[in-house]
Parts: structure tokens; C-alpha cells; sequence
């Protein structure tokens, strides 16, 4: 079940940020009054709910875990976020880009785990 | 191989100048990184605080709502949502994301220097790690910095 949740913490938090920015996109992109406008905060409420979900889930896992135990796990929503960025955003990624991305995740983990 | 996530054209229409900048950005990652700091001590202070609480879902730590530390967190979190909102309408997410966990400099840092906590040596590589991170993409930054303000 914690296995099961921690899952769960990271996929939620995944797809809240990446609605969340494709909402921010399309907010950019169309202009006020713009009806289409309307499809950017119907996604924005589903990053909303998304990652509401993802923050009792680690409350819920705050409660029976350390946080040192739980951090190398959500420390790998860095490069996950990274992947899909460039897989469903199109952003590109350079490779200096992925070179600090993979020093901070060690780093993140080194900490987290000390 | 260059960073192309920038935009095309940045998106700097309807909002004024100041909020669209590079700078902005970057103070904007820092204010969420931040308060995001905080919001972490105050919800793990209300979790463990609720943690023996009895509950009908105890998997979902609702109970935590119980605690005046979790409503902090909540506020805190609010406020660096804000923070970060305005963050990612000027960067790519990846770059933005990647960002924000200078969180965990400012964190163990935080408890060092207030709480005189003690580091271990582990620890300071991870921090330097992380840093020297950070430095590898303010390059990409940077870049992106000049194209924005380039764009206004």
C-alpha cells in the first residue's frame, strides 16, 4: 500500500505541474475575452485537483514515514517532470540542461537521505 | 545542443513589463522556494503532531487538518503556488522545476544557521551538488533571461 501511494504522490504531483503549465500556455495564448480561454481554466482546475490530491496523500505519508525516507522518491519528480516536459509540452531539453537536472537529483537525494 | 524551450515569442502580452522579465523569474522561484521551505517545517511539524489520531481514511492524513501547523503549511503553500505560477508563465517547466529545489540548500542551511543544527559531511556534498547544478543551468538561464527582456 505505501508502495501503492508513493506512486500516486508522484504521478499526481507529475500531471498537476504539467496541466499546470499547459494552462499557463494556453492562458498566454489566447487573449482576454477569448472564449477558448475557458479550456485553459477548466485544465488549471484539473492541476488544482490533481495536485490537491497529491498533498494529502503525503501528508498521509509524512505520517508514517520519515521525510528522509520519502524525499529520494519525490526527488525523482524532477527528472520525471523533465522527461514529460519535452514528451507532452515540447520543450526541448539541451544537455546542459540535463547535466544540472541530474547533478540536483543526486544532490536532492544525497541531502535528503543524510 | 541549444535550449529551445523558449518560446518563440514569449508570452508577454496583457501583463505588464516588470512581472514578464527574467528577473522576475528568478525572483519569483526564489519567493516559492521559499515559502515552500516554511510550508515543509510546518507540515511536518502538524503531521507528526496529528500522526496517533484516529481516522476513518488514515491513508490520506486528514486529521492533519487538525493541527494549526498544517493550516500554515497550507497557507505558505498557497502562497508559493502564486509564486510559482508566476514562474512558469515566463520559463519552461523543466528549467523552472529544476529550479525550485534550490529548496534544499535553503532548507538544511535554514536549520544550520537558526536552529544551529548540525550538517553532516554527507549532506554538504549533496548541498554542493545541488548548487553546482543550479550553476550548470543558470547558463541556459541566463540565456533565456536575455531573450526575454530582449522581447519586451
Amino acid at each position: 500500500m505505501t508502495a501503492l501511494l508513493i506512486v500516486l504522490s508522484l504521478v499526481t504531483i507529475v500531471a498537476g505541474q504539467l496541466l499546470l503549465k499547459a494552462a499557463m500556455n494556453k492562458l498566454g495564448e489566447f487573449a482576454k475575452g477569448d472564449p477558448r480561454r475557458r479550456q485553459a481554466w477548466w485544465i488549471f482546475a484539473g492541476s488544482i485537483f490533481s495536485m490537491t490530491i497529491s498533498f494529502f496523500v503525503n501528508i498521509g505519508l509524512l505520517q508514517k514515514l520519515e521525510l528522509s525516507y520519502l524525499f529520494p522518491f519525490q526527488d525523482l519528480s524532477v527528472i520525471l517532470i523533465a522527461v514529460c516536459s519535452a514528451y507532452f509540452l515540447k520543450e526541448r531539453l539541451s544537455a546542459t540542461l540535463i547535466t544540472g537536472i541530474l547533478l540536483v537529483t543526486a544532490g536532492v537525494i544525497l541531502v535528503s537521505a543524510s | 545542443m541549444e535550449l529551445t524551450a523558449i518560446p518563440e515569442k514569449p508570452e508577454v502580452k496583457n501583463l505588464p513589463a516588470a512581472r514578464h522579465s527574467g528577473r522576475g523569474a528568478v525572483v519569483a522561484i526564489l519567493a516559492s522556494a521559499l515559502t515552500a521551505t516554511a510550508s515543509e517545517i510546518c507540515l511536518k511539524l502538524g503531521a507528526a503532531e496529528t500522526a496517533s489520531r484516529p481516522s476513518i481514511l488514515p491513508w490520506l492524513g486528514l486529521t492533519g487538518l487538525e493541527s494549526k501547523w498544517v493550516w500554515a503549511g497550507i497557507v505558505l503553500t498557497i502562497l508559493s503556488f502564486v509564486a510559482w505560477i508566476r514562474a512558469i508563465r515566463i520559463i519552461p517547466l523543466s528549467l523552472a522545476f529544476t529550479c525550485s529545489n534550490v529548496v534544499h540548500v535553503f532548507m538544511p542551511l535554514g536549520c544550520w544557521l537558526i536552529l544551529g543544527e548540525a550538517i553532516s559531511p554527507r549532506r554538504w556534498v549533496g548541498i554542493s551538488l545541488v548548487i553546482l547544478g543550479l550553476l550548470v543551468i543558470a547558463r541556459p538561464f541566463a540565456k533565456l533571461n536575455e531573450k526575454l527582456d530582449e522581447a519586451l
